[in-house]
This record gives structure tokens, sequence and C-alpha cells, in this order.
């Protein structure tokens, strides 16, 4: 699904897609582009974030309510607020414009191999009170399932995977976003955050994912 | 620039204390012309009752009696308030007291003008201070009474009274400069503001205003003040939002751009070898249009002022490489071994920009990148930079003409351009070295370019490791 107010831009994003491949839906606004999310379900948003009715954060929000489908926002500026509010929106990942097809194919290409768990399955993993199984994609919480998008889960998965080692930022941004080098770190830290909103009693003072100051995150066995 | 003339306190401040000054000693001379006057006044006319008593006591006395002149003398009320000496002068012969024996320190002029038979006063300075002498004619011997009065007490008074003026226009004048400098400070304290808001703005902060003045005469400054940076930031502003609006409104078309191209690109077997080139001259200029816009963007951010470093720990050595290679086609990077996993604090946007722009420079007027160097240093070696500072340094070196003489603090600046090395490169507007420029500004550290022998030039890169 492609979420874009200009119509010359959507349209040759759209041939260009289609030329690598992906079958797309488009949407000229937000109120739009939800009513038809919630007839026949995407694999990827496209959002972006300026557009002339309800604006993308809102879109976003509205979406993470009913549905885990990863969500590309674009923003205008990459050292602006939008980045960082786009994601605490539940955005998975982000662009700046200008927008070029192959590098957003990338993208999508790197959530949807994450949300499609290609990833060899590795043993389950209990942690405190917090029980990981990466082979069914299920998180545990006091034996309670946690809804968690599939970013979060293979967040998770990833620190689960060396549970009690610090896993660096970098590595994350590589293993879970599919950045080669030097991504954004932003997005762990928002996700990271959000991750703990689900998992942690205090989000404020979190005793399972812990922050290792200057290296990155580690999941407190 | 400060010149020797006196500052406005300065003039202010001495016109109060010359005022005081005037004032004050005017006002002391005339009231001790006043004072001296009137105690003389009363004075001489005290000796003068007393002379006069005493002389018609003596006329008495040498008609009737004719006692012993110097018996009379010492029997004489002669205390006049203050010491006198009576003397008698009598057929050229002086008659005095005893212990006061004086008629030989009178002065010629007056014992001449005594002898004439008219009444005579003159002051006189003698070795016991200033003194009076009276004389009057004796009408019944044809002789003469001559008294010396002692000024000394009235003397000093004067003297007191003097002193007193002195000091207290000295204080007058002492106080009038105090109060000048007070009052200067007081009344010029609004100025104060003016010229810190006005230095502000100088600065660049724009949005600098002076407070509400209570003073009638200040309000109007203040408002025009105001009303001028008002303008000034108004102006500013417009500029600066134009260029990003005109920017930002280009990217849009940009995005059609680039993409189209982009999906003829991915078609391009399809084409005729004619329409491929057309094709590829037109994906060059889509590109190199795409980056003017985003260095114009750039840059009309660094104008309006809103700008925000994202500072990061990163591995310096690995993204200029990535970048650097990246950009040039080809392997370029050489990392020395004290680059090596070298970390610093610094926004990855920017020095990536920072490490493209300068790749991009020495293809376009350096015939091509030779090598890009990241190496550790620690400033302070060279003038310049805080001392003891870890510094990382990436060199980029070409093999064109070097940098003209002269040229190497201008090529930094905006829209300046190098002459292009070969016909037919695509060339930038000239705002790439001014981005790197900003950028490693921001990050506290320095920019220059250098020739290298026998040619070629050097572009270095030093960005403290940790923000200051």
């Amino acid at each position: 699904m492609l979420v874009e107010d200009d119509e010359r831009i959507r349209r040759v994003l759209d041939i260009a897609l289609r030329g690598e491949g992906y079958r797309v839906m488009q949407a000229g606004a937000g109120a739009p582009a939800l009513a038809k999310l919630a007839e026949v379900p995407a694999d990827v948003v496209v959002l972006d974030l300026m557009l002339p009715d309800i604006d993308g954060f809102e879109v976003c929000r509205r979406l993470r309510r009913t549905s885990d489908v990863p969500v590309i926002v674009i923003s205008a500026r990459g050292d602006s607020h939008d980045v960082v509010a786009g994601l605490e929106a539940g955005a998975d990942d982000y662009m700046i414009k200008p927008v070029v097809a192959k590098e957003l194919s990338a993208r999508i290409r790197a959530l949807l191999r994450r949300s499609r768990g290609n990833e060899p399955t590795s043993a389950n993993t209990v942690a405190g009170d917090l029980e990981v199984r990466p082979g069914e994609g299920v998180v545990l919480r006091g034996g309670e399932p946690v809804q968690l998008t599939t970013t979060e889960l293979r967040l998770l998965e990833e620190l689960a995977e060396r549970v009690g080692a610090v896993v660096r930022r970098e590595t994350l941004l590589e293993r879970v976003w599919g950045y080669d080098f030097f991504g954004d770190s932003r997005l762990v830290d928002v996700h990271v955050s959000r991750l703990r909103s689900k998992i942690e009693d205090d989000p404020g003072n979190p005793r399972h994912v812990v922050t290792v100051r200057g290296l990155g995150y580690k999941l407190a066995p | 620039m400060r010149s020797l003339r006196p500052g406005l306190r300065g003039r202010v401040s001495a016109a109060f204390a010359v005022g005081a000054f005037g004032v004050s000693v005017l006002l002391a001379v005339t009231t001790y012309a006043i004072a001296s006057t009137y105690l003389l006044d009363q004075r001489y006319e005290t000796v003068l009752r007393q002379a006069v008593f005493n002389a018609e006591s003596v006329n008495d006395a040498v008609l009737t009696t004719q006692p012993a002149l110097s018996d009379l003398l010492e029997r004489l009320d002669a205390s006049g308030g203050e010491s006198s000496s009576p003397l008698v002068l009598l057929d050229g012969t002086w008659y005095e007291r005893q212990f006061q024996p004086g008629h030989g320190r009178l002065p010629t002029a007056f014992v001449t003008a005594a002898t004439h038979g008219e009444p005579v006063r003159q002051r006189f300075q003698t070795a016991q201070g200033l003194a009076v002498a009276i004389a009057l004619p004796l009408e019944a011997s044809g002789g003469t009474y001559v008294e010396v009065f002692s000024l000394r007490e009235l003397d000093q008074t004067l003297t007191t009274l003097a002193a007193t003026f002195t000091g207290t226009a000295t204080m007058t004048t002492a106080l009038g400069l105090l109060l000048g400098l007070w009052a200067s400070r007081r009344s010029l304290r609004p100025l104060t503001s003016v010229t810190t808001a006005a230095a502000a703005i100088a600065e660049g902060d724009l949005g600098t205003r002076l407070g509400a003045q209570r003073d009638r005469d200040l309000a109007g400054l203040a408002d025009a003040f105001n009303r001028t940076a008002a303008r000034l930031q108004a102006r500013v502003e417009r500029d600066a939002r134009f260029a990003a609006n005109v920017s930002h409104e280009l990217r849009s078309p940009l995005t059609t751009m680039v993409n189209a191209v982009e999906v003829i690109s991915d078609r391009a077997d399809k084409l005729d070898p004619e329409s491929r080139e057309v094709l590829d001259l037109l994906a060059d200029d889509v590109h190199r249009f795409a980056r003017m816009v985003d260095d114009l963007l750039e840059i009309s951010r660094f104008d309006a002022g809103v700008i925000r470093v994202r500072r990061q720990p990163t591995d310096i050595a690995s993204l200029v490489q990535v970048v650097a290679d990246r950009t040039a086609g080809r392997a370029v990077t050489e990392v020395e071994a004290d680059a090596e996993a070298l970390v610093c604090w610094l926004d990855r946007r920017r020095l990536e920009r920072v490490v493209e722009n300068l790749v991009r420079n020495a293809q376009i007027h350096g015939g091509g990148v030779t090598r890009v160097a990241v190496s550790a240093t620690t400033a302070g070696q060279d003038a310049g930079t805080v001392a003891d500072t870890r510094v990382a340094r990436i060199a980029v070196e070409d093999a064109g003409p070097g940098v003209p003489q002269g040229a190497d603090e201008k090529i930094f600046e905006r829209f300046s351009r190098g002459a292009p090395h070969r016909s037919g490169n695509p060339e930038g507007v000239g705002l790439g070295l001014a981005l790197v420029f900003e950028h490693v500004r921001l990050h506290g550290g320095r920019v220059w370019a250098e020739g290298r022998t026998p040619h070629g030039a050097r572009f270095v890169v030093e960005i403290p490791t940790e923000p200051r």
C-alpha cells in the first residue's frame, strides 16, 4: 500500500515498484488508505507523513490498533522530529525525501524478509518471567502471550539469541532492519522503548531489556 | 574601536564636576570676600574707637598734669580685644611702653604720613603676624598718638575660613563628579541595553528585542530599534524561507523525474543506442539537479538557523571508507592503523555529506580522487585548535592542478567555483565546499586545502573525537 498525496510521484513509484515485482495499492490521503486497508490487508505500508486529511502519524497510530503490518514512513527531513514521532507512532522504518524506488524497494524487502519469518528457528529462551519462542513467533510474559509487532518481535529475538550479552546497535540495525552500514540508531532506541512499554512492569526502570551505555542493549537473563 | 576621546559617560561626569567646581568656587570666593571685608571693618571700627579714646586721654594728660608720658602709656587700656601697643611721638621723640618697644618696626611711609598731622591707618606685616597701625594727631601738643593693633587672630580666622571654603569647594567638585557618574550611568543604562541588544543581533540572534521603556525620550529609540530588528529578522527569515520553499517545492517534481529516469534506465536494453545515450545524459543531469536542490535546501537551513546536530558514536574510518569508495566508484580509502576502530561522536549524515562533497569536488576539479586517508592525531601540535584534543583527520587527495595561490580561503565560500578539470564533467553550483565548511564547523573541527608536490591538491578535515 502506497500512501502519497502527490499523484505524479505515486504513479511513477507505482510503475517502478511493479517493475521490482510488487503488487501496489494506492491512496492519496489518510482516510481512504485506512478504509482500503480494512478491506484488503497489505504486506507493507509506505506512508507519507504529510497528507491532506489526517496526518501520517495519526494514520500510523490508527493502523497500529488493529494491525501489525510493517510501516515505512516518508519524512521530509532526516534531522527533524518527524522521524522520531513517526517511529513512536508505530512505524517500523523511515525514509527521507526524495524517495528513490530502488532504495524503497530494498527497505521493503528487508521488512518482508522479517515479517515472513524466514529466519532459522532457534531455541526458546526464558528470561525472568519472559519466554521467547522464535519458532512460533510468540512471546509469553508470565504465561500470557504479548502482542508485539513484527519488528519488536525480531528485536527481542535478536536479544534473546544472545541472552545476557551486549548486542550493539549496529548489529541490531543490520540484523533486524537489514542496513548494511550506518543505519540510524534512533530506529533501535525508539523500538526498544516501545518494546519495553509492552514487556516491562516499569518501562522507565527496565529489568528485561537493559541499556548498556555507549554500546547497545542486552536481555537480562 | 576605542578612541582617545572620552566616552559619553566620561563627558557627562566631567560636565557635572566642572559645574560643581564653578559654582562652589564662586560661592566660596564671594562668601570669603564678604566675610573678610565685614570682619576687617568690624575690627577697624573697634581699634579706631580705642585709639581715639586713648589719644584723648594722652591729649588731656599732656595739657593738665604732664606726667611722664611713659608712665601714662603703661596705664592706658591697651587691651583692644587683642594686644596693642600705644606710642607717642612728641617733638621728634618716641615714647613707648617699656616692654613693648615698637616704633622701629613701623613702616617708614606710615611714620612720614603720621608726622604730617593727619590721621593715618595702615596694615602691615610684622614678625608676629598681620598688624594695623593707627596714627592720630594730638592737637594740644602738636605730637602724634600711634597705636599698633595685632590682627593675628583675625588673620587666623580668615585663613581658617579660606581653608574651609577650599575644602568645601574640593568636596563639592568631587561630589559633582560622583553625581555625574551616577546620573550618567543611570540615564545611560538603557543605552547599555541597546548596546547589548545590538551586539546580540550582530551575533546573529535576530530575535533580540528591547523591553518597554518608561522614559519617553528612550521609548522612541527602543521602538525604532525594535522595528528595525523585526524588519531585519523578517527579511532574513523570508530569504531563508524562500530558498527553503523553492528547494522544497522542487523536490516533488524531482522525485518524479529521478524515479522516471530509473524506470526507463531499467528498460534501457529496449532502446536504440541513440536514445540510450540521450537517456544517460538525462539521468546524469537529473541526478545532478537533485544534488543541487539538496545542497540549496541544506545551505538554506544553515541560513534559517534551524540546525540540529545529532551526534552518535561512529566508527569514522568505516564510514569514510564506505562513503568515499561509493562516491568514487572504486576503492580509494586508506585507513591508518591509529584510526582503526576510532570512535567519534558525530552526526553521520553530515559527515557523509562532507566526504561525498570532497570526493565529488576532487572528481570535478581535481581530475579524479587519488587517495582518501583517515588517520588519528592530536590537535595542538599545529596552531589553531584546542591543545590535547584527539582528532580524526580525513585527507582527500587529487591529481588536479592544485589550489591557486590565495584562493585556499575563498574556495570554501558559497558559489565559488573552480574551473572544471575536463569539459563535459557535470559541475555543481559551488555549494559543495561551502557545505563541507559548515558541517565541519558544526562539529568543532576545521577544514583547509593545501597544494601537493609536484601537483594536485589535498583537502584536510579535522574533527574532534569528542564534542567540546
